[in-house]
């Protein structure tokens, strides 16, 4: 992996409302990439289904926690951590991200096939850490940007 | 959300991002709306919507079962590109019809009075 380029950090409380604030500030960092407008389109849902999944599993939809952003980018890659305090999930339950949420579930299935990789961090009790990683596709405009 | 009446074709236009934050009043409003006995159809016209995630995609395929359940039917019109990929990864596109105009989705259900 070549160097980190720049780095932000955004932390907010585990509100509905702020679903949409955390995919808008992620997807003006990855601008700084020459991502298309359909991969920019892709994180934005991605970081969505992260954030939603944070505040409906990690928090059970009560205001009372954080929700941590933190996102790395190279030349050619960009890297999103968002990570929560709350009640954390079984290897089980990531698995299955079970739930009665209409489309609950869906949210890893889209996290998985919008990035190019998806970690979950995660124990019962001590939050939930999910990494996304997107990489640039146009290596070619990856190398230019380097030189 | 807006919502117009075609026979017994109920149109609703959802607006803007769907998502954790909007997805509940829209749950509300349309199954507020579909409490009407007299409506057998339902169109989605989604032009409008800028962005979807699967809360949003959870609140439609949600009415898509009750409907289902209710021998009624559910189309989706006017989806950008963004959107539909959203909706198609989600299986909609199997479920029910999607069409370019939420009138050509009305046409083809076969009444043509439109009814504000």
């Amino acid at each position: 992996m070549d160097k980190i380029a720049n780095s932000m950090r955004l932390e907010f409380p585990s509100l509905a409302d702020n679903v949409g604030l955390a995919r808008v500030v992620v997807a003006s960092f990855a601008a700084q990439l020459d991502f298309t407008l359909e991969e920019l389109e892709e994180i934005k849902v991605a970081v969505s289904e992260a954030v939603t999944n944070a505040i409906v599993h990690g928090y059970q939809q009560k205001p009372v926690g954080l929700i941590t952003i933190t996102a790395n980018r190279s030349d050619t890659w960009l890297e999103i951590v968002v990570s929560d305090n709350g009640k954390g999930m079984t290897q089980a339950e990531q698995i299955l991200s079970a739930g009665g949420r209409e489309g609950q579930g869906l949210g890893f299935i889209f996290m998985q096939s919008l990035m190019d990789e998806v970690r979950v961090d995660s124990a019962s009790g001590q939050g939930t850490a999910v990494t996304l990683v997107k990489r640039l596709k146009n290596m070619a405009q990856a190398v230019a940007l380097q030189s | 959300m807006e919502k117009r009446r075609a026979g017994n074709i109920l149109i609703c236009y959802f607006n803007g991002e769907i998502d954790l934050a909007t997805a509940p009043q829209l749950r509300a409003e349309l199954e507020e709306a579909l409490g009407d006995p007299d409506i057998t159809d339902l169109v989605l016209d989604v032009s409008r919507v800028s962005f979807i995630d699967s809360s949003g995609l959870g609140v439609i395929l949600g009415r898509y079962q009750q409907l289902q359940q209710q021998q009624r039917s559910l189309a989706i019109a006017g989806a950008q590109p963004g959107v539909r990929r959203i909706l198609q990864m989600g299986g909609l596109e199997r479920l029910v019809p999607f069409y370019k105009t939420s009138r050509e989705a009305v046409e083809e259900m076969g009444v043509t009075a439109w009814i504000r």
